[in-house]
């Protein structure tokens, strides 16, 4: 066997030029892995201070009819914008080019000016070409790792002339995800409520802030939006005077909005409803004698299961990402801590032990996190807590308010409300607490930020 | 016998001078004093290194797999009002625990000539880092500190090197860092990659590292690859030839 001939020599060529002394150690090491230099030390680099590769985005050469002398300049701007809000990739400042600023054709499977583009400074470059194909543009791009000189990212993007933005965000994702694995989301969006047209309505925006627009109206209160995974509906409560609050969809594409599941618990309030990672279930918070109950059931309204049974206040249910357990609020202690439970309502622990008044938990994507709000003296402060409960940090801290987060679907930042300017906007931070940015301009009360998923 | 005595000594017009005979035995007893003074006089020791050199671990958010291994409640205060710093960035670090200045003994009245204290690891790495210029680690505070990385990786204590190869090592380490970019989420603990390098005798990286022991993310041993070889040429090493290198976020 191959593998077998080299380890044996591996020892063999360790020990010959080993002296008697340090053969044992030397054994050691050429056991454990196929090193270089028995004797030599392996060097350890531990990360530094960067944190974003710089990325030459080229004007991409446009062959789509009708001609416009601006549309490759505003796609390179918008992908830039793109890969900034990410925070893993910058674009690469003009005068720092040292190869072509244009894309002439789409490089083959090799590339001879790596050494100059990675002189310049730049960790990647992006090429493409714009066409058009049944009536849309078609953006083709690759990206190029300037170190290693490997194509590493490939694709084609269809979007109507009028979603220029998502277009360059989208390819602004893909070069992220390049790099990294985990795509951007520059050009996901984020749903919230707002009353600046009158009443309480949904509202989505891009993840930037940008093009808000409405995505209910009527004359009922709306409140916690949720979108489904899939993000082609967001679930709200709608609260209309002298009826129970109850679930509806809003709907962009595949569901039918209005209400959802009218046919079960007619007469008791439907508080809540979050969805689970796969868009079948949901955790539906409900009233039972009294007090707040969550249960499960499926999103056609079968299989209603009751998950607490506390006869406390049992609200703010999230999932974990593999849909196995749920992260919740609970008075059962005499104030409001984090619990979490299984998706039958067994193996319940208390999850939190500091605070007086914890509350709005949302479990990240990647499942290492519970980004939660509690009250420190008059208002609200953003804290992370880890799924065992060993680690329990201040996120976000101002002396006004700062609720309901909401994760980013690359668990790399998080949404949230606060009245730090007066009444309620949006607000983004990463998830080590910096970068924070405002997403609303003081439009009314904007509250309950909800993150949607990846773009697709 | 003082110096000046012996020069007298040998100063045939000077006062007190000597017969032939007496100054060639003063002249081998004077040698063979030297020659024992010499093969007293300690040699300079090879300086003691683990296998590995480590850099400073900088702040990074705490993963919870790899936290302090008991709970670690942080107080929520309740009561007392607190400074409100816009953002928090977690975590915080503790002074560097190696900044500690040393207690300077005092002169003796008579200088001594004594043999040379074995150096630690610490203290050679230390004066190699102040000969390099690089900056003392930062050790994390007590309750951040991570738990070492559970990586296998083979440990070979007691190997000797030079030197000129523990500072060629920590100039390429420190090389390497500065053309390292670590987005947030290679920052977690257990991702360790292990790559190979062929190393030109100018320092230059020769064809593509080779990874012996994938971190199981491929993206963050392509990142470890791309480091190195923008890297490239490396300080040039003591001897050409292959090297391992490891990346891992934590010490």
């Amino acid at each position: 066997m191959p593998s077998h001939r080299s380890w044996a020599g591996s020892d063999s060529r360790c020990i010959g030029r080993a002296g008697l002394v340090l053969a044992a150690a030397l054994g050691l090491l050429c056991a454990g892995s196929p090193r270089a230099e028995a004797q030599d030390p392996a060097i350890v680099v531990t990360p530094g201070d960067e944190r974003a590769f710089h990325a030459a985005v080229q004007l991409f050469k446009d062959e789509a009819a009708p001609a416009s002398a601006e549309r490759a300049g505003e796609l390179r701007r918008l992908i830039g914008e793109g890969m900034e809000y990410s925070g893993v990739l910058l674009p690469l400042a003009d005068d720092a080019f040292l190869g072509e600023m244009q894309t002439q054709a789409l490089s083959g499977r090799r590339r001879y000016d790596c050494a100059d583009w990675a002189q310049g400074g730049a960790d990647a470059l992006v090429e493409g070409i714009i066409r058009r194909k049944r009536q849309q543009l078609s953006v083709e791009y690759q990206v190029w790792d300037t170190a290693r000189c490997r194509r590493i990212a490939e694709g084609t993007i269809e979007q109507p002339d009028s979603e220029m933005v998502r277009l360059g965000r989208l390819v602004a994702d893909a070069v992220v995800k390049g790099f990294t694995g985990t795509a951007g989301v520059s050009g996901t969006e984020i749903a919230f409520i707002s009353d600046r047209s009158g009443e309480r309505e949904v509202w989505v925006m891009d993840a930037d802030g940008g093009r808000q627009r409405a995505a209910t109206r009527g004359d009922s209160i709306k409140s916690f939006p949720d979108w489904t995974p899939d993000g082609g509906a967001i679930l709200y409560t709608s609260h209309q005077r002298k009826k129970q609050p109850a679930l509806f969809l809003t709907s962009r594409g595949d569901y039918r909005p209005g209400p959802i599941l009218t046919r079960i618990l007619d007469d008791r309030p439907k508080y809540r409803g979050v969805f689970d990672p796969t868009g079948e279930n949901l955790a539906l918070v409900t009233s039972l004698n009294g007090a707040a109950e969550i249960f499960r059931v499926d999103r056609r309204g079968r299989e209603l299961r009751r998950l607490t049974r506390s006869g406390a206040i049992d609200i703010s249910p999230s999932w974990s990402p593999d849909g196995t357990q749920i992260v919740f609020i609970s008075d059962r202690s005499g104030a409001p801590q984090l619990y979490i439970m299984n998706d039958e309502g067994g193996e319940l622990r208390r999850l939190s032990f500091n605070g007086s008044y914890n509350t709005a938990p949302a479990w990240s994507p990647d499942g290492k996190w519970i980004v939660y709000e509690t009250r420190v003296g008059g208002q609200f402060d953003i804290w992370l807590i880890d799924p065992s409960g060993e680690v329990n940090v201040p996120l976000v801290s101002h002396r006004r308010s700062d609720e309901s987060p909401a994760w980013s679907p690359d668990s790399r930042k998080i949404a949230f409300s606060s009245t730090r300017r007066g009444k309620a906007d949006i607000y983004v931070v990463d998830v080590n607490g910096e970068n924070l940015r405002r997403l609303t301009e003081r439009q009314g009360v904007n509250l309950q930020p909800s993150w949607g998923p990846f773009a697709r | 016998m003082s110096a000046e005595r012996v020069m007298q000594w040998l100063d045939p017009e000077g006062e007190g001078g000597l017969s032939l005979r007496q100054a060639m035995l003063l002249s081998l007893a004077a040698h063979l004093v030297l020659v024992a003074l010499l093969s007293l006089t300690p040699t300079a020791e090879p300086i003691f290194m683990p296998p590995s050199i480590s850099i400073d671990l900088l702040a990074a958010l705490p993963s919870p797999a790899s936290e302090a291994p008991k709970p670690v409640p942080v107080p929520v205060p309740v009561a007392k009002p607190k400074p409100k710093p816009k953002v928090k960035i977690l975590p915080k670090q503790a002074p560097s625990a190696t900044a500690k200045p040393r207690a300077r003994p005092k002169p003796e009245p008579i200088k001594r000539r004594e043999r040379p204290k074995e150096m630690s690891y610490d203290d050679a790495l230390a004066k190699l880092r102040k000969e390099i210029g690089e900056p003392a680690p930062v050790v994390a505070a007590p309750q951040q500190v991570a738990k070492a990385p559970t990586t296998g990786a083979p440990v070979a204590r007691g190997v000797k090197i030079s030197p000129e190869v523990a500072a060629w090592m920590l100039r390429t380490k420190k090389h390497i860092r500065s053309n390292l970019i670590t987005p947030l989420e290679f920052r977690e603990s257990g991702l360790v990659a292990e790559l190979v390098v062929e190393l030109a005798a100018d320092g230059r990286v020769m064809g593509e590292p080779e990874l012996v022991r994938s971190s199981g993310n491929p993206y963050y041993d392509d990142n470890a690859k791309r480091a190195i070889l923008k890297s490239s040429p490396l300080p040039a090493p003591p001897k050409a030839g292959r090297r391992t290198i490891i990346f891992t976020p934590e010490e």
